[in-house]
């Protein structure tokens, strides 16, 4: 199958990306919950972050340096808590505000 | 810094005749500046509260850890000197703000004169000599002594050492802290960092934020940004809660006025710890919710506002600072939730709205009070607060139910407190006890009798048994 060059340069591109920030997420999750979690154990999770020992504590510390390195601004909404227990909720809320 | 050791030559710490030793530090910067957030919430509620204000003392007690033993009373002081260099919170006095010392003659800060000015600056001192006193006996005993008076907030350090000894030997390094110092948390980080003092010598990492720093920044622009998401938050909710939660006379009001009823429960612990397991969250979000449902029931209103103390050490440079960070933050709860899935799913973010806006700049909260009471036609503040004052917090599903219900003969409520004054109607405390969850109510018994108190407390034990095996949702990623 043929791609035009730029689509397939994008394809990977995004490809790349999509996992590092997964993965600088995950990181962060286990600094925030001090190790309580993993970032494996988060990558990995299929039960909310929150199940896994992330408490309240860790949630404020992950929302204070998601939104540092990202620039980004939680509204704490009430969908706030299901975005901060789901790596993929959690990335999408950074690539819509990029 | 340098040494004297009792009665000797070479400089450091000195013996004093009556049963204490003083300790010469020398720390580097001195400095003044205006109050942090955390500071001038302590401050406020310190003048709210005098002459009772002894109430915001607390202390620690360190062991002398085995391998440092046999431990000299010069040693600890060497360590305890060493501590007070390192965090300058500890050298940290209240004084005149920067234009009075700029007067010729600005007045003296004395400590009755202190209380009556609502803006003092903090003045970090780079020297000076810290009593120690040195006990033998109980620790216990001498951490209740260094607590017991209030603390002269211009002319005293804020930090109260002791040393208790047997046989020449120091057995437990005493603590008690002014409240304008540290926080609970704050005096974790003290503790830990004496501890590594005794034991290594130093402290590795990186010198925290000190509250000069803490100060400066509060008022950059980053600062004020963080202020003013904080204070939206009060905003909104101060215009549509009720203006008290406890605003009807109780009719049973006890002599002094002010009373503590303190449950100690394993019962509510574990139950407490299955619901937060079963539920994905905290137990301090599930006694949070819980205590705040109870109280909408108690009062009949139908939206609650209370006032959890929030430690704000979310930025991770402020993990380790030594000064006092906790500030109440604004959790604001509809009644009438009918199961526990619904409350706690309404709660959790309620929570972090709440801990989001604890990190807060006094003078904006109160000049909006001020408005909205203005507008309002009433005085609106909760009096309502909770304080969880646990360093753990641990979910575990498997109690089971016939265990639950068996640790509920072993609950005790004693009465611990009295006193004439307190700056609040309902001050709920958890803490960690011997013999389960400690949970006390501190109230205004012109408010909240005492019966009605401690009526409180075992309905909030019995809603936790039963939240604890009521039907839990399925939890899906």
């Amino acid at each position: 199958m043929n791609h035009p060059v730029v689509a397939d340069h994008e394809e990977q591109h995004s490809m790349q990306e999509a996992p590092a920030l997964r993965e600088r997420l995950a990181a962060m999750v286990a600094w925030a919950s001090d190790g309580t979690v993993s970032a494996a154990e988060a990558l990995a999770a299929t039960v909310p972050l929150s199940a896994l020992g992330v408490t309240s504590l860790a949630q404020m510390r992950l929302i204070d340096a998601v939104e540092r390195e990202f620039g980004i601004e939680f509204d704490f909404s009430d969908d706030t808590v299901d975005v901060l227990n789901d790596l993929t909720a959690l990335e999408r809320r950074i690539t819509e505000a990029a | 810094m340098g040494v004297r050791s009792p009665g000797g030559k070479d400089s450091r710490s000195s013996a004093r005749s009556s049963g204490g030793m003083d300790i010469r530090f020398s720390g580097g910067r001195s400095g003044t500046a205006p109050l942090t957030w955390g500071q001038r919430a302590i401050w406020d509620t310190v003048r709210k509260t005098a002459p009772d204000d002894r109430y915001f003392n607390f202390g620690q007690i360190l062991p002398v850890p085995d391998r440092v033993r046999p431990l000299t009373p010069e040693r600890a002081a060497r360590a305890l000197g060493a501590l007070v260099e390192r965090h300058e919170s500890l050298r940290t006095r209240l004084g005149a703000a920067e234009q009075d010392r700029a007067r010729p003659h600005p007045p003296r800060a004395t400590a009755s004169r202190l209380l009556e000015v609502p803006e003092p600056w903090q003045v970090l001192e780079a020297a000076g000599t810290l009593p120690v006193t040195v006990a033998t006996g109980d620790p216990e005993r001498l951490l209740g002594e260094l607590t017991a008076t209030a603390f002269d907030y211009a002319a005293e350090w804020p930090l109260r050492a002791g040393l208790v000894v047997d046989g020449g030997e120091v057995t437990h390094l005493v603590l008690a802290f002014c409240h304008l110092a540290a926080d609970g948390l704050g005096a974790e980080v003290a503790l830990r960092d004496l501890r590594l003092l005794l034991t290594r010598g130093a402290v590795p990492g990186p010198v925290p934020p000190q509250p000069l720093d803490l100060a400066r920044w509060q008022e950059s622009e980053p600062g004020r940004r963080v202020a003013r998401l904080a204070t939206e938050h009060w905003e909104r909710e101060y215009r549509r809660i009720p203006p008290t939660m406890f605003d009807r006379p109780s009719g049973d009001v006890a002599d002094p006025p002010v009373w503590r009823a303190k449950l100690v429960s394993r019962a509510m612990d574990l139950s407490a710890q299955r619901i937060a397991a079963l539920h994905a969250t905290s137990t301090s979000t599930v006694l949070l919710a819980l205590a705040s449902s109870l109280v909408a029931e108690v009062t009949g209103h139908e939206v609650c506002a209370m006032l959890p103390i929030a430690g704000n050490r979310f930025r991770g440079d402020t993990v380790n600072a030594v000064t006092t960070l906790s500030q109440e933050g604004l959790f604001v709860l509809e009644a009438g939730h009918n199961d526990v899935t619904g409350l706690l799913r309404a709660a959790k973010p309620a929570a972090l709205r709440a801990y989001r806006s604890a990190y807060h700049d006094p003078r904006d909260r109160d000049r909006l009070v001020a408005g909205i009471s203005r507008e309002r036609g009433a005085t609106i503040h909760p009096y309502c607060c909770f304080n969880d004052m646990r360093f753990t917090d641990r979910a575990d599903a498997s109690p089971d139910e016939p265990a639950v219900r068996r640790a509920l003969a072993e609950t005790t409520l004693t009465w611990p407190l009295r006193q004439d004054r307190l700056n609040c109607r309902f001050c709920l405390h958890l803490t960690t006890e011997p013999g389960g969850l400690g949970v006390s109510v501190t109230a205004d018994t012109r408010f909240l009798s005492r019966p009605a108190m401690e009526r409180y407390l075992l309905d909030l034990e019995s809603a936790l048994v039963k939240a604890a095996f009521a039907e839990a949702p399925e939890l899906v990623g």
